[in-house]
């Protein structure tokens, strides 16, 4: 039998490890709380002075009530219809402004998120292949070390330039506008979904990639039914979340001129329209809000552990099944 | 010709880890021959190197006279993680078999050709999963995965089949159905078959030729008749026997060795 003598030496050696574990807590919080400290100092965060300004900064937000949907719409432009009431006449006959004002050049709200929508999607799309590309040859199971660093590297590089950056960076090829925002959110694409799908690779199981292989099978179908097979699903998500993301950086980039919700927002403001650019807030969560909807529910039923057994096809389906989104099944 | 042929191989897994140990041994075309051995004894090893999945540190192996790597689809392998595709049918990671066979372009869009379609779904007969064709891998049982494995061995349209520890994660019923299934396929088709097991009574059910090996080396190899209980012990225990394990596992228990 083990004595008492060995258990209590045991008991210590847990206890001193213990304390060690708490003390490494207390250094680590105490470091970040210092350097919150200074580093407020240093960027010259004074709180006093920021909540001096609240008043003013209510009074501006109040400037922005009620939102005024007047750009909603050609119709509702032309014809000055203003507030909410712009959009219920925008409906009013049954869609056929809308379709008009999609087909104006015009800034209305409809065309700028429409415009929005699309540079997050062609953006996505077009770096789509890239990422894969360079996803799939980033990772060491099939490029061999060191090599799947190029690929890798570049990736990093890509990611580390902002898609606000990119846009700058494409002016030779023209100024920022439409055209040179999908180019810039393509870019970034490449650089984040690539290396998403990277990780992902190297989390697979390798008994699939034996077992294909003794198949005497050649090396891209090795990849193909191997590896990819087993990220196909996740791939997917992963692009619908970068789809998401991809329509947030749309609107940023349309503040710099690149069109969309961005531009009228930036317009707007301006010229000190600020109820417009209410509206244009309020198109902004619409959109974003509707994308990130269906996508995170396409990404829900997509997760094979979650959802045993279904498909795509059932993530499609379940999405226009209203239960579903109420929660009652 | 033999159909499988090791002569005196070695393999040495870092410097000094000796999986095999001068290994020899040769199957005749469609014999079914059952490897025992404790955990470790490289059962896993031996069946690795005949599918060509791992090379030897030295001498020979041979499948139909040609070195394993270039027999290529002619051996189908089993696994004991079955390793099958959880995202893909049934069907779909049956027809993986026949990869070898099929062109990329046509193998990347799934549209395989007829006879590969039909020979999946025969093989999937085989093992009485036609029904069961378009269910995902992922969500059926550990049974019925393997008994896809086996059917993608099948496909494979393969001369040598290998199996390692088919059953060891399964209940006995399971296992037992599946070792049906792959011993009446591999009858049917006559393959030559080189299963690792073990569960003693599975494999004096279903061997004919058993192949003990321990510490990487062939200890025993004989008939289902002379496979008796104290060569099962020697196989395990080693030739001291059971009664005379240095270390026997309940013993321990009280800290004490008995």
């Amino acid at each position: 039998m083990t004595d008492d003598a060995t258990i209590d030496g045991a008991r210590r050696s847990l206890r001193r490890r213990r304390r060690a574990r708490r003390l490494l807590v207390a250094v680590v919080l105490a470091a970040v709380g210092a350097v919150t400290y200074f580093g407020l100092d240093f960027v010259g965060f004074e709180a006093g002075e920021l909540a001096a300004g609240v008043p003013d900064f209510l009074d501006f937000v109040g400037g922005f009530f009620p939102p005024d949907f007047v750009a909603f719409t050609r119709y509702t432009i032309l014809n000055d219809v203003h507030g909410l009431e712009a959009v219920g006449v925008s409906f009013s006959d049954g869609g056929g402004h809308v379709a008009d004002s999609l087909g104006w050049e015009g800034v209305t709200l409809v065309r700028a998120s429409l415009v929005t929508l699309l540079l997050g999607f062609l953006g996505t799309v077009l770096g789509f292949p890239f990422a894969l590309a360079l996803g799939v040859l980033g990772s060491e199971r099939v490029t061999p070390f060191p090599f799947n660093f190029l690929f890798r590297g570049l990736m990093s590089a890509i990611r580390a330039i902002p898609a606000i950056v990119w846009i700058f960076l494409f002016v030779p090829l023209g100024p920022p506008s439409q055209p040179t925002a999908v180019l810039a959110i393509a870019t970034d694409t490449v650089g984040n979904l690539g290396r998403l799908f990277t990780d992902e690779l190297e989390e697979i199981e390798d008994g699939p990639i034996e077992a294909i292989r003794s198949t005497g099978a050649s090396r891209p179908q090795v990849v193909g039914f191997g590896m990819l097979s087993q990220v196909f699903t996740s791939y997917i998500a992963w692009t619908l979340y970068i789809l998401e993301v991809n329509t947030r950086i749309a609107i940023s980039l349309g503040v710099v001129g690149a069109g969309g919700l961005g531009y009228y927002i930036r317009n707007t403001t301006g010229m000190w329209a600020y109820r417009e650019t209410a509206a244009g807030i309020v198109m902004v969560f619409l959109v974003v809000l509707s994308i990130e909807l269906v996508s995170s529910r396409l990404r829900a039923r997509l997760r094979p552990d979650e959802h045993e057994a279904t498909g795509s096809l059932d993530a499609i389906r379940d999405l226009f099944d209203p239960d579903r989104w109420l929660g009652r099944s | 010709m033999s159909a499988v042929s090791l002569d005196d191989v070695r393999k040495v897994y870092g410097s000094d880890t000796v999986a095999l140990d001068g290994v020899s041994l040769d199957v005749d075309p469609g014999e079914f021959v059952v490897l025992l051995g404790p955990s470790g004894a490289g059962k896993s090893t031996l069946l690795r190197a005949l599918n060509g999945l791992t090379a030897p540190t030295s001498g020979q192996i041979a499948v139909h006279g040609d070195p394993p790597a270039e027999a290529g689809s002619d051996v189908g392998m089993v696994f004991q993680e079955h390793n099958l595709v959880p995202s893909m049918s049934a069907v779909r990671n049956a027809a993986t078999g026949a990869l070898a066979r099929t062109s990329l372009p046509r193998s990347a869009l799934g549209a395989y050709p007829a006879d590969v379609e039909r020979a999946a779904l025969s093989a999937l007969d085989t093992v009485g999963l036609l029904d069961a064709a378009g269910q995902r891998a992922g969500s059926m049982s550990g049974g019925q995965k393997q008994r896809v494995g086996v059917a993608r061995a099948l496909v494979q349209d393969p001369d040598v089949l290998l199996a390692d520890e088919p059953v060891a994660s399964l209940d006995p019923r399971a296992a037992r159905e599946v070792m049906r299934y792959l011993h009446t396929a591999a009858g049917e088709r006559d393959l030559t078959t080189v299963v690792s097991l073990h569960q003693i009574n599975i494999a004096r059910e279903f061997g004919e030729r058993f192949v003990g090996l321990r510490d990487g080396a062939v200890v025993f190899d004989g008939p289902r008749e002379d496979l008796t209980m104290d060569a099962v012990d020697a196989i395990y225990y080693g030739e001291e026997g059971r009664d005379d394990d240095p270390d026997p596992p309940v013993a321990t228990l009280g800290g004490e060795t008995a």
